[in-house]
């Protein structure tokens, strides 16, 4: 008896609910013949991503509705909703997490020219399940006022001996760390990848911690002589509204690794084709929209990232620092490594 | 029924004890798990210990003393409660930063991002459950008792320690539950420290790995860590039987020597400047920085969705909390109190895994609705519970139901049996005797839970990420989504939002529990 009036409560509440999402369910089903539709889980939220989007809106009459989370998140979601997804497209910014999500069968493959033709080879996967839209380095930085540290190579000089309590990066449980160690990985196999990490584990300047921003505060405030980082974080710094943080981005000087040989490693932002996309034509024409010239300019440029596409330019920032020579590593092999990569860490106790 | 319910996701998780856990278990109990157990224990000793010194300390100190500011500070102690966790790490790590307040104004380099800073953060952050309680306590509970001890002869000195703590030991311990569950759910905070504990594992073995049912198989772990702790309280209570009088006598406020009244004043001061002032400060300046890029039209539609989602939550939290409380006061069964506790475990449970607990038998069940809509009636329906609000409001419900049941069950068992039987006796029916006699009495426990749940809701993040439909963009979402582009700045403002918002139950709960 006495739950009738909290059952009356409940009624009430899902009865309010009911109304609040029903046009949310007509529109996944219906409007989708309605044309004009396109449902994106994306990684990524810029301010300038939403004014692309609603240049795409207004160029072609699609609507977006944005699903934003993190990448681990949307994939679990995807998974889970498997044939009654909405989703069309799913957006990552690393290659790890879309080949993640294509080994469990949540992307299909795409054919289009344009795709092709707009993004190189190693920056897409093998056949065609997601596509690279922007490009980040993960370089090593220096402060600029003490003078490049001599000795500066590769990622696996970090391990030397000479740079011992002077190296800064962040915790292994970031997937830019996991996409380097996997890189490490493929080029190095097991043996020497975890030789590696043991070595700049006691190389390290303090425990990992804090984001790639802190570990160049920590650079500058003299914690050590290096740190490893991307390249848009830099841009960040000195585009930061707090001065303080223009003052380190400012000092910051950027040392492109590995050129004498494979090259910097590069992770990419990028885009895939839902498994059960209902509006997979819309979605095609969306990733290809990104890929295009004029876009890659100002959609790379907003975050400081280079552009995948050859045609376009990089921002004025990040062509000061020098073209550079890239690891043409196939992306999809960071995310077959990826798991090879956290078990690396967690052996030689990389925090 | 409702119950069991609520039990499901919970029980989604912890059946899978039985299923054991995948390939990695191994590689993790080498490597991981005594790091996971180690730190998870430090922070609860530690941070849970600085946050039982932080609320019981001033909440005696306002409820018996007079001293300058004292009404200030009596409500100022509850105002970290509206900054979320993580938020307030992040401030810490701004204000120690390279260039942030302490260097540049004090030339101190201090590091606070290790895990003593981690357990200073977030009992600064959470001890005023504990201070809400345990002053609620003092104020309407332990007059009669103080009062007698005083004519016995119990000094001052001694009277807090001999009479007053051992007295508000239950109303110390719902607190400090609370703070224990916060403590061993965060992710934000922790993470953001580099600190391991069992909830970054739980979310390195799902995500890092690609290992959910090792993960999952962790958050069994955890569960059965949590009903330890719920049991180790229920026993600590019941083996002294606590009789209140009424609350009609008050205790009296005394006027201590002047060196003791700067001592108060100062030392109530210290947790609302560690947990409220300087990361409110912090936030100040950075959305002073930031405002003009992050403030637009949306920004309405955040605070009115969050509005939303918090009342709905706080409602059902509290309609559920009730029914359990009087489904097993009048059922007798133990199951039925059983079952209660085991809902109200949610709290415990890291958000992202109550989000899992549901997303898996909520779709199951919305595939089987659909094909039976489909086959029987010809309907083509949407997902009823996946992507939708009912989805995300019951796993708020599964997540926060102990933050309404705690208060509304203190507020019942004051009450105690005897009014319902004499209702009973008296021939009123049950309907009447709830809607008559129960819900005025409970009116302050109902309000307090609800406000708590409205609170929490609003910090919420894992859940409402995972959960949240389409366009639903919450203050904590935003907030998130900034920080999670490193851009900690701009993510100020929304979480100032958050803050004034929250601030308005805050001072509704003050104005409760001070009667």
């Amino acid at each position: 008896m006495h739950t009738r009036p909290l059952l009356i409560l409940l009624l009430a509440v899902s009865v309010l609910a009911a109304c609040e999402t029903q046009p949310a369910s007509e529109t996944s089903s219906e409007a989708t013949e309605a044309s004009g539709e396109l449902t994106l889980y994306t990684h990524r939220h810029y301010e300038a991503d939403q004014a692309i989007f609603d240049q795409f809106t207004k160029e072609t009459g699609i609507t977006i509705n944005v699903v934003n989370a993190s990448a681990d998140e949307l994939i679990l979601k995807m998974e889970n909703e498997g044939e009654q997804s909405p989703a069309d497209v799913l957006i990552t910014v690393d290659a790890g997490r879309l080949e993640r999500a294509n080994e469990k069968g949540l992307l299909q493959p795409v054919t289009s020219d344009v795709l092709t033709a707009n993004i190189p080879e190693h920056l897409r996967e093998g056949d065609n399940h997601w596509f690279g839209i922007t490009k980040r380095a993960r370089v090593i930085v220096y402060d600029k006022d003490r003078g490049m540290p001599e000795g500066l190579a590769t990622y696996e000089g970090l391990a030397d001996e000479s740079w011992a309590g002077n190296v800064l990066i962040r915790s292994s449980g970031n997937i830019y760390n996991q996409s380097l160690m996997a890189s490490i990985l493929a080029h190095h196999g097991e043996e020497g990848a975890l030789q590696w990490a043991q070595g700049v584990v006691g190389k390290m300047a303090r425990e990992p911690k804090g984001n790639d921003r802190d570990q160049m505060k920590a650079l500058i405030a003299g914690e050590g002589d290096v740190a490893v980082v991307n390249t848009y974080y830099v841009g960040h710094l000195i585009n930061s509204q707090d001065s303080s943080e223009v003052e380190v981005g400012n000092r910051i000087g950027i040392y492109f690794p590995n050129q004498d040989e494979r090259g910097a490693h590069i992770n990419i932002s990028g885009a895939g084709v839902a498994a059960h996309a209902p509006n997979k034509d819309n979605a095609i024409r969306f990733i290809e929209y990104l890929t295009s010239v004029p876009v890659q300019n100002t959609f790379a440029a907003a975050n400081h990232e280079y552009p995948v596409n050859p045609a376009a330019e990089p921002s004025t920032l990040l062509a000061s620092w020098g073209s550079f020579k890239e690891d043409q590593l196939s992306l999809a092999t960071l995310g077959e490594l990826n798991r090879q990569a956290v078990l690396t860490f967690d052996e030689v106790g990389w925090k | 029924m409702l119950a069991v319910v609520l039990s499901v996701p919970i029980l989604t998780i912890l059946v899978n004890l039985f299923a054991g856990p995948g390939e990695s278990w191994g590689h993790i109990v080498d490597h991981l798990l005594g790091d996971y157990i180690a730190n998870s224990l430090f922070l609860v000793v530690v941070g849970g210990g600085l946050a039982l010194l932080f609320g019981v300390i001033p909440a005696w100190a306002v409820s018996r003393y007079a001293f300058p500011f004292r009404r200030w500070l009596e409500w100022a102690l509850v105002l970290p409660m509206a900054i979320p966790n993580y938020l307030t790490a992040y401030a810490y790590a701004g204000v120690f930063d390279y260039g942030g307040a302490v260097d540049s104004l004090l030339g101190l380099k201090i590091d606070v991002m290790n895990r003593w800073g981690l357990a200073l953060v977030l009992s600064a952050s959470l001890y005023p459950y504990v201070y809400v309680t345990t002053r609620s306590f003092f104020i309407t509970q332990s007059g009669a008792q103080v009062n007698a001890a005083l004519l016995l002869g119990v000094r001052e000195s001694t009277l807090f320690q001999r009479i007053a703590l051992p007295l508000a030991r239950p109303a110390v311990a719902a607190g400090m539950f609370l703070v224990l569950m916060e403590i061993l759910s965060d992710y934000g905070a922790t993470y953001h420290y580099g600190v391991s504990t069992f909830t970054t594992g739980i979310f390195r073995t799902w995500f890092g790995l690609g290992e959910p049912d090792t993960s999952v198989y962790l958050s069994a772990i955890l569960c059965v860590f949590v009903l330890i702790l719920i049991l180790l309280e229920r026993y600590q209570r019941r083996r002294k039987g606590y009789v209140f009088g009424s609350s009609e006598s008050q205790m009296v406020r005394v006027s201590p020597a002047r060196f003791w009244k700067v001592v108060l004043t100062v030392g109530c001061s210290i947790p609302v400047f560690l947990g409220f002032l300087m990361p409110f400060g912090q936030m100040v300046y950075w959305a002073k920085l930031t405002a003009a890029t992050v403030w637009n039209d949306e920004f309405i539609s955040f605070i009115g969705y969050t509005f939303l989602l918090a009342g709905l939550s706080a409602l059902l939290c509290v309609g559920v909390s009730y029914g359990l409380i009087y489904g097993s006061r009048w059922s007798r069964s133990d199951g039925v109190a059983l079952v209660s506790k085991f809902a109200t475990m949610g709290y415990s449970v890291p958000g992202v895994i109550i989000a899992v607990g549901i997303l898996i038998p909520g779709l199951l069940f919305d595939r089987w609705l659909i094909r039976m809509a489909d086959h029987l009636m010809g309907w083509q329906m949407g997902f009823l519970i996946n992507g939708t609000i009912i989805g995300l409001l019951f796993a708020y419900g599964v997540r926060f139901l102990a933050v309404s049941f705690n208060p509304i069950e203190a507020s019942a068992n004051k009450i105690g049996r005897n009014v319902g039987y004499a209702g009973q006796v008296l021939g009123i029916s049950k309907w009447r005797r709830t809607v008559e006699i129960n819900l005025p009495l409970l009116k302050k426990g109902l309000l307090g839970g609800a406000l708590l749940v409205f609170v929490d809701v609003m910090k919420e993040l894992p859940i409402t990420l995972l959960l949240k439909p389409y366009g639903v963009m919450t203050l904590a979402t935003k907030a998130y989504e900034y920080a999670s582009d490193e851009r900690i700045a701009e993510s100020a403002l929304p979480s100032l939002v958050i803050i004034a918002v929250g601030l308005l139950p805050v001072i509704l709960i003050n104005h409760l529990t001070r009667r």
